[in-house]
């Protein structure tokens, strides 16, 4: 190759245009798996610096086993259980309730003793007093073509949101159109009721207005809630040793993923109660709850062994279902309307302008690739005559050129709240540049 | 002499309940709200005029966690959460091992039978 010919042959734009054609089709899922290990891992490496403004205002009701064994009741439980436990947590005045739990069947028909009555009953009593009460959705029509939705008696005594929707991968919507109409999620209808009484900028007016808005990319925390310890015992919760540990923990684990435990198991983020801890009856008890639950946004959940609401946080590994709407309401309370999101896809394609941020990428590595061979190239057959632009003389420079505009382009897509590009496939391909130096180095051996 | 004893345990025990009658020692919430058997609001009555002695128990719904009293000659029932009683159950917070998450990897391909309560 002398100075004087083109960068690249016929045959290497051939191989480029076959490049973005893989990159614009993904054939196979390979880019988006690569695509969505790259932002999980960044997820894992920034939660422990992830701001605790909205886990100051969430607590997180958890019905397991334990509950179940100490009342010697069971699952799904009884609706004179279920009235208890929502009473004694209504008492201490949470500002407003999720439950995400599907009363789609009353299991105690004919026994007004045991209905679902006396659930609604309590709602009743508590909405009256001006605490929201959100219930779980499908957002389908209750007995058409057999679809299961909540029981009218408990519908009419509180506010849907919607629980289940697809079409968004891992992203959080805010607002579905559903069978019944637009419906929002429990994140944003919880997030309404917090902007009640603080001003929120960019709120949506409506479901319809919300629907129109991107889903959630959910940034997921990692460090407890300091109040967690009052409540809890977290002595077995993995802590944090700071950012830059973090990172290089998360380094090593996501390099030597294959030679150790890989698999990561913590405590979840948000303050969690479990539903034994409302049984307290003494007064030091009682006061310590009704400063973790008075006018916070309280979501209540189970994790009962076989009733398969789990779901998957790139930090915690499986964790209860009730997290995700807990850590997208946390993101909605830390960042706003702001939060992260994925740019819109271009002409109604699954092709977004991140996408051809990532190729022209790709593109600058195989530019400086080249830029590097035709120097080569030149000072080989002009010999030590020709002076090598210093910029030629090491891969370096380049590599450092790749990183620098790799790491300001992660920076401006953090500021505006857009999710990131594939760091660690650009990292892996701006090798390719030391690829000259280390046959060199490997012919000097021989 | 068996009859005796039958007796001496009879009035033993019967003391025994009567100072074990529970009474509501104060009331909490404020308002304080009136329920029906069954826990539905019947009314809700501001603090300040309840009743500043202690009222004695009526009845006791521990399924609902509901006491019957007696006032202003009306029987209605109340929430235990809304009250102070005395003798009251202490329970203390269990201070539960906080719960970690599952391994990503991890799996239980089964479901919940019917529970205990189902005559299904």
């Amino acid at each position: 190759m002398s100075a004087k010919s083109p960068l690249f042959s016929r045959w290497q734009y051939f191989l480029g245009a076959v490049v973005l054609l893989l990159a614009v089709l993904d054939p196979f899922g390979i880019s988006s798996s690569s695509n969505n290990a790259s932002a999980q891992w960044l997820n894992r490496v920034f939660a422990s610096s992830y701001q605790s403004k909205g886990q100051e205002k969430i607590a997180v009701i958890v019905i397991d086993d334990a509950y179940l064994m100490r009342n010697n009741t069971y699952w799904p439980m009884p609706y004179s259980e279920q009235s208890k436990l929502f009473k004694r947590l209504l008492a201490y005045k949470p500002k407003a309730v999720f439950v995400d739990l599907l009363y789609s069947h009353d299991h105690s028909q004919g026994e007004p003793a045991q209905g679902s009555q006396l659930l609604a009953n309590v709602f009743e009593r508590y909405r009256r007093q001006g605490i929201a009460l959100l219930l779980a959705n499908t957002g389908q029509s209750r007995g058409e073509d057999g679809q299961a939705n909540t029981l009218a008696s408990l519908a009419e005594t509180s506010s849907p949101t919607l629980v289940a929707w697809s079409g968004f991968s891992d992203k959080y919507p805010l607002a579905v159109e559903t069978p019944l109409g637009v419906m929002e999620t429990p994140a944003l209808s919880l997030y309404r009721e917090y902007c009640r009484d603080h001003p929120c900028a960019e709120l949506p007016n409506d479901a319809r207005a919300a629907m129109n808005e991107p889903p959630i990319a959910i940034q997921w925390g990692l460090n407890l809630a300091p109040e967690q310890i009052s409540i809890a015992d977290i002595a077995h919760c993995s802590t944090t040793n700071g950012v830059i540990l973090n990172f290089l923990k998360q380094l090593s684990q996501a390099v030597f993923w294959k030679l150790g435990d890989s698999v990561q198991v913590r405590c979840p983020y948000s303050l969690t109660l479990s539903a034994s801890d409302l049984e307290v009856s003494t007064p030091e008890d009682r006061a310590l709850l009704a400063q973790l639950l008075r006018d916070r946004l309280v979501l209540v959940g189970a994790n009962i062994t076989s009733t398969g609401d789990l779901v998957q946080s790139p930090v915690h590994g499986k964790i209860p279902g009730i997290y995700l709407h807990a850590m997208a309401l946390d993101n909605l309370l830390t960042l706003g309307m702001q939060y992260d999101r994925e740019p819109a896809n271009l002409l109604n394609f699954e092709v977004n302008w991140l996408d051809l941020l990532e190729i022209s990428l790709l593109g600058l590595i195989a530019l400086l690739k080249a830029a590097h061979a035709r120097s080569l190239a030149a000072f080989n057959a002009c010999g030590s005559v020709l002076q090598r632009s210093a910029f030629f003389k090491s891969p370096i420079p380049s590599w450092l050129l790749v990183i620098g505009v790799l790491i300001a382009l992660s920076y401006w897509l953090h500021a505006i709240h857009i999710t990131p590009v594939n760091v660690l496939a650009a990292l892996m391909l701006s090798l390719v540049l030391f690829g000259e130096k280390l046959e060199a180095f490997f012919e000097r051996k021989n | 002499m068996t009859r005796t004893a039958v007796l001496l345990l009879a009035a033993l025990f019967s003391q025994v309940a009567l100072s074990a009658t529970p009474t509501v020692e104060a009331f909490l919430a404020d308002p304080v709200a009136l329920l029906d058997e069954q826990g539905k609001l019947q009314r809700e009555l501001p603090l300040k005029d309840t009743p500043k002695n202690p009222l004695p128990v009526l009845q006791y719904n521990e399924t609902l966690e509901l006491v019957q009293v007696e006032l202003s000659g009306q029987k209605v029932w109340l929430d235990t959460m809304d009250l102070r009683l005395n003798p009251s159950k202490i329970v203390k917070l269990p201070c539960q091992k906080m719960p970690n998450s599952l391994k990503a990897d991890s799996q239980n391909n089964s479901t919940i039978g019917f529970g205990a309560g189902c005559n299904q």
